[in-house]
């Protein structure tokens, strides 16, 4: 028999008569026991019911062990070693007996551990009132009046006594004794509260005798469950208080009474009469048939405990709900039915969103398709929401609308036709709820769809039966990838817990599909490399960074006629020459074989060897992997570039056979219009003679043309070999002055060359051709009476070789493009000139086969300077970082943040044959200068960082400061005072390629002997000028003419010029003009002389660099020798505090 | 007045040529229009010196010259190739062969008697 049964068989047990107890004795105690500790255990929440039943049964146990206490007063003897006192004693509920003269007659020890008292401080000495709170018995009589109507004293007795209670109590069944809720006292004053039932204790005969009291401490759970268990004139108090929902009903089931909380919770008109409201009818409609069910069980006397409810308000919103109902009786009839109602929803709400959470997790985690998942989450938050509908729309930024994705929707209710509507169909953004979700980027409510009729979509829905609706976008911060759409045939309103839910899913799928798009993208992307990398008709291979390849295309593959997976592993060299044939093993210095595994950038044309053995021609690069500044590895690429000689053959023979179709008409043209022209076969009048003039030079120059574009096509395609061997640069040079001189001399132009000599390795024929054609492109270009200097400048890995001239100068955006094919500044140039436009490009075709390189400068005031590095070896093959650079001055480490520099700087200084590093962030420079690098030019600021912390950053890197720095801007020219780093240059911003020229004198130039120039005529005084020098232990060079001068001067690059302005051939004032055009010269101190003063005029003419004027008969020597030290010394202290550098070349 | 064979296929060189040498030099000139024709007619001519054009058909310049060189009748007779050949490798082949001198088209007329009179040195 469990609880539930015992509870609601045992009233009618109670009905039995007394003589029956005794029978039913043994059982009774056991129920009494079990339901007390029944009691205890089941913890606070008070069931009234159960201690009614327990409070009946003990009340039967203490009758018989009482029954006889008023005949025989000797109760320890009676008492000692029987069962049912030993069950009493051990009850842990309170059992107090009073006799009818109010004493007390019995306690049990739980009564004495809670009073305090010892049973023998009270028993048979002290009333009740002893232990009640003050106040508290009358109140409890006048309770009991109430409750019993009671209204006059019982006859006989006392008023307020005991035994009134005792007679009422005993006319009634022990079922429908009340119990109190009360305050006990404790021996030290204490109070607590307590569930007390009282009833008659009777005799045998069935006479009253006393009463007993059953009393629960109530101390633990004193606050809960009050609302029908307290008297009730405070019923009243608690109920319109409470926040519970507390009904009463009348036995048809219309409302006695609602509280306030009911009223509020159900909406019910406060002042309306609640006889209108049938109990079920309040509810939705949903659940009223299971609350009239509920209700006619109570109504039948059954007590309905939480049962759980889910209704919808009138409103629309969703209630859970505990209810429970119990009927009230009074003297055995049906009197009431009590009705209380537990709100739920929000414990049932986060219930349902931990579990929806849970679901949607588990959906998401079981790596099925995102459109599987979806369509689970909606499906499953459907159906925890009540959802009738669910749709999503993917977000197409292209195409800027919302295209349908999948849906889930409820059996029936129309939802089926609102998604097969929404199949197909794509949304703008705002309008329908969709997509004002998507475009405002949050939740969008519409408790009534009705008012929102303007859109189709919201229309289709009202039409499939929808009341609600509602549309959250689902998005990767600010990034809405998808919405959901939902709707409901109930009207639903926006609440925290549904929004939390929908967020709650919302957020899982945004990051579903987000993870998924990744994944597809990736996926994509590496299907796409995989695709390029497998149809590319170039073999690829990824070496690690022991030169080892970790990968190869099909392609690497198939031209090495080997199985990808037999190429893994292979040392790059190995891969492509290791099965050549012993008679063509490749030598020592192989290219690759030297790259694999290095940092460097390597391209040629070589035979690559397949695995049987059969060579082709390819073209290889083998360039590194740079993994933020880190060298990681390199990617070989080679093709196949037989198809490619075959071609050039072809073309080879197309070119010779052409020329020859070309010449052989041109030689008769030529020689019909030479012997005509020259009036041996005739006079000719002079117009005709003039035609034939210009017939004979166009057809000379047709022949120019043909022969410049077979010469600029056998020199590029290189299959002339060039005849290298060793040659003085400087003879060269003066072969070409000689071969133009007579050209010169018709142009009235002043040819000047240094007599540096220098041994070069190159083919003499074809540098002859360089020279003479920038010679004489110079020529052609320069006025009458300018000067066109040859200078020769030998650096650490070869000689630069400059052309100056005093012409017309080239436009800055044209200084690269001249040496393309026909690519005159002027476009009537090869008309005037005679130049057929290819000269340049054939010059730069022939130095790059010398692995040299060749460029055009402007110079300063007017005129160009043409200049070609020429390596003193040619390299073999080439080593590039960029284009094809000579970089074997060793690296500088450029480090400026500026875009626009750092290129300039970068490409000035590979001209000059350095290998550029750039950095453009401290890290990368740091790691680059820990690398080691010959020269550090530092932008001031880098990241932000001001360039003076960043020095000593640096030179951690260099503990003995070997490596020169420069650091270049203007924005923190000095130091802050407590950095203490040494700087060894400080430039401005450079603003032009002079600038920068000097920069790269710095570098290459530390610590030169001090050079000077002295210009006189006067024989005897230039010795005695130069011999003050020399005691201080400089450089003196003497020249005595204007042409002298000039030589010396690109010669020996003085840093300071002493100049006697009173020369007889040629003035000091054209020394002066002709070296202000030349960046390499126009910088240095000037110090003139003359025997006659100067107007202010023919001073400023002379501003050169720094400039001094003294007169010829004034000076004395040591004067002199004072101001060129002083001006020597100023000018290399300018050098050092910023803003000029005149120091040197790098001779 | 030296006597010159100029072997050339094409008619228009060959005359201007002619023209030059005999304007301008005052020399006698013989011409043929094939490597056959020039063979036979440099044994019965016996001119001072035969220019040679390179590219002919059937027998070409190189192998007309080979012709000459065998056969003892002309073999003393001083070849100067004339070609529209420029490249450097084409010349020191034909250098190569044996002639005097290798001379480019297009030539000055003005000057070709010239430069053939100094190679041979005749001035």
């Amino acid at each position: 028999m469990d609880l539930r049964e015992a509870r609601q068989s045992n009233p009618e047990g109670e009905n039995h008569s007394p003589p029956i107890w005794s029978s039913l004795s043994v059982l009774a105690v056991a129920m009494a026991a079990g339901f007390i500790l029944a009691r205890l255990e089941a913890g606070p929440k008070f069931d009234w019911l159960l201690l009614m039943t327990a409070m009946g049964l003990t009340a039967a146990v203490l009758m018989r062990v009482l029954a006889d206490v008023t005949a025989e007063r000797d109760a320890a003897a009676r008492y000692a070693g029987d069962p049912l006192r030993d069950i009493l004693d051990s009850a842990g509920t309170m059992v107090i007996s009073i006799g009818l003269d109010g004493n007390l007659t019995y306690m049990n020890p739980t009564a004495e551990r809670l009073l305090g008292y010892h049973a023998v401080e009270l028993v048979d000495k002290e009333s009740t009132e002893k232990l009640l709170a003050p106040g508290e018995e009358d109140r409890l009589v006048s309770e009991v009046r109430r409750l019993y109507d009671i209204n006059k004293p019982v006859e006989g007795r006392q008023e307020g006594s005991l035994v009134t209670y005792a007679e009422v109590v005993h006319s009634l069944a022990p079922s429908q004794v009340p119990s109190f809720e009360t305050h006990l006292r404790r021996k030290d004053g204490s109070l607590f509260p307590v569930r007390l039932h009282i009833s008659t204790l009777r005799n045998r005969d069935g006479l009253p005798i006393g009463l007993v009291a059953v009393a629960l401490d109530q101390s633990v759970n004193a606050t809960q469950g009050e609302g029908l268990r307290i008297p009730r004139d405070r019923y009243r108090d608690l109920f319109e208080n409470s926040s519970e929902m507390i009904a009463t009903l009348d036995m048809v089931g219309k409302f006695l009474y609602a509280n306030p909380a009911w009223r509020q919770t159900f909406r019910l008109d406060r002042s309306a009469p609640l006889e209108r409201d049938s109990f079920a009818d309040v509810f939705g409609p949903g659940c009223r048939e299971e609350v009239a069910t509920l209700l006619k069980k109570a109504l039948d006397g059954v007590t309905v405990d939480r049962a759980p409810l889910r209704t919808e308000t009138a409103d629309g919103r969703v209630l859970e709900l505990e209810m429970s109902l119990h009927q009230r009786r009074r003297a055995g009839k049906p009197l009431a039915v009590q009705c209380l109602l537990h709100d739920v929803t929000q414990q049932k709400q986060r219930e349902h969103r931990l579990a929806l959470q849970l679901v949607v997790s588990q959906i998401v985690g079981e790596n099925i398709s995102a459109e599987i998942a979806t369509k689970r989450v909606l499906e499953a938050l459907c159906i925890s929401q009540g959802w009738d509908v669910a749709v999503k729309w993917d977000v197409n930024t292209e195409e800027n609308r919302l295209e349908f994705n999948t849906a889930w929707g409820v059996q029936g209710k129309g939802a089926e036709v609102l998604i097969q509507e929404s199949m197909g169909i794509t949304l703008a953004p705002g309008g329908s709820l969709p997509g004002r979700a998507w475009k405002e980027g949050r939740l969008v409510w519409a408790s009534d769809l009705a008012v929102l009729t303007t859109s189709p979509r919201v229309q289709a829905a009202i039409r499939s039966k929808m009341a609600s609706g509602w549309a959250a976008p689902v998005q990767v911060g600010n990034h809405v990838l998808a919405v959901l759409e939902f709707y409901c045939h109930a009207r639903i309103r926006e609440d925290r817990e549904t929004t939390a839910a929908m967020e709650t899913v919302a957020g899982s799928l945004a990051q579903m599909l987000a993870r998924t798009r990744e994944r597809e993208r990736a996926e994509e992307l590496s299907r796409q490399q995989e695709i390029l990398l497998g149809s590319v008709a170039d073999g690829i291979c990824g070496v690690d960074r022991n030169g080892l390849v970790r990968f190869a295309n099909p392609a690497a593959a198939r031209l090495l006629g080997a199985r990808p997976q037999n190429l893994i592993g292979k040392p790059v060299h190995q891969l492509v020459h290791g099965s050549a044939p012993p008679d063509k093993k490749c030598p020592e210095d192989c290219p690759l074989r030297r790259a694999s595994g290095q940092r460097k950038s390597v391209t040629g044309e070589g035979t690559i060897f397949r695995s049987n053995g059969t060579g082709f021609p390819a073209e290889f690069f083998l360039n590194p992997i740079l993994d933020q500044g880190r060298f990681s590895g390199s990617v070989l690429s080679f093709r196949d570039i037989s198809q490619r000689y075959a071609l050039d053959r072809m073309k080879d023979e197309f070119v010779s056979t052409v020329s020859h179709e070309l010449r052989t008409p041109l030689t008769s043209i030529r020689g019909a219009l030479g012997l005509l022209s020259s009036g041996m076969l005739g006079v000719i009048n002079e117009k005709a003679a003039n035609l034939l003039r210009i017939a004979l030079s166009n057809s000379e120059r047709l022949v120019r043309l043909i022969n410049d574009i077979l010469d600029l096509e056998r020199t590029q395609s290189g299959r002339e070999p060039l005849a290298f061997k060793p040659i003085q640069l400087g003879e060269i040079v003066r072969q070409a002055i000689d071969g133009v001189q007579p050209m010169a001399d018709e142009a009235g132009v002043l040819l000047i060359h240094d007599k540096t000599q220098v041994e070069v390795t190159a083919d003499p024929d074809r540098l002859l051709q360089v020279v003479t054609n920038l010679l004489s492109n110079a020529i052609k270009f320069s006025p009458a009476n300018s000067a066109i200097s040859v200078m020769l400048r030998s650096g650490a890995s070869g000689v630069t070789l400059s052309v100056i001239d005093q012409g017309r100068g080239i436009p800055a955006d044209k200084l690269e493009a001249i040496f393309g094919r026909f690519q005159q500044v002027d476009a009537s140039d090869s008309r005037q000139k005679g130049g057929s436009g290819l000269g340049l490009a054939i010059c730069r075709a022939i130095v790059l086969q010398h692995t040299g390189r060749i460029w055009a400068e402007r110079n300063p005031v007017r005129g160009s300077t043409f200049r070609v590095f020429l390596p003193y070896q040619p390299v073999a093959a080439k080593t590039e970082e960029g284009e094809s650079s000579p970089a074997t001055h060793g690296a500088v480490l450029v480090a400026d943040t500026n875009g626009a520099t750092r290129p300039l700087i970068a490409d000035q200084l590979s001209r000059y044959g350095y290998r550029v590093v750039e950095a453009t962030t401290v890290d990368q420079a740091v790691a680059v200068a820990h690398d080691g690098v010959s020269a550090i030019v530092l932008d001031t600021t880098i990241d932000g960082i001001n360039g003076w912390e960043i020095l000593p950053m640096l030179r951690r890197e260099d503990p003995e400061a070997h490596t020169p720095i420069v650091l270049l801007g203007v924005a923190h020219p000095q130091p802050p005072a407590e950095q203490n780093h040494k700087v060894d240059h400080l430039f401005p911003r450079p603003s032009d390629d002079a600038l920068l020229g000097e920069l790269v004198k710095v570098l290459c130039s530390p610590g030169e002997q001090a050079r000077i120039l002295v210009v006189e005529d006067d024989l005897d005084l230039g010795q005695v000028v130069a011999e003050i020098f020399r005691r201080e232990g400089i450089v003196v060079r003497v020249a005595h003419t204007r042409q002298g001068a000039m030589d010396e001067c690109l010669t020996m690059q003085p840093h300071l010029i002493i100049l006697d302005i009173g020369m007889p051939n040629g003035d000091g004032f054209n020394v002066v003009d002709w070296l202000r055009q030349h960046e390499d010269l126009n910088r240095a101190p000037l110090v003139a002389y003359s025997a006659h003063g100067l107007t202010q005029a023919e001073r400023m003419q002379l501003v050169l660099g720094l400039s001094h004027f003294l007169a010829k008969a004034s000076v004395e020597p040591e004067q002199l020798e004072a101001l060129v030290l002083t001006m020597l010394r100023s000018s290399q202290e300018v050098e050092e505090s910023v803003t000029e550098v005149s120091a040197g070349q790098g001779s | 007045m030296h006597r010159i064979l100029i072997i050339d296929d094409e008619d228009d060189i060959r005359e201007i040529a002619a023209l030059s040498l005999e304007t301008v030099a005052g020399w006698e000139v013989m011409v043929a229009s094939s490597g056959a024709q020039g063979l036979a007619r440099a044994t019965s001519y016996q001119p001072d010196a035969i220019l040679l054009d390179v590219m002919m058909p059937g027998m070409d310049g190189p192998a007309t010259f080979r012709e000459l060189q065998k056969n003892p009748a002309t073999a003393h007779i001083p070849v100067m190739l004339l070609t529209a050949k420029v490249q450097a490798t084409d010349r020191s082949r034909f250098a190569d062969l044996g002639v005097k001198a290798v001379l480019v088209k297009p030539f000055d007329p003005m000057t070709l008697s010239q430069q053939v009179a100094g190679i041979l040195g005749w001035i």
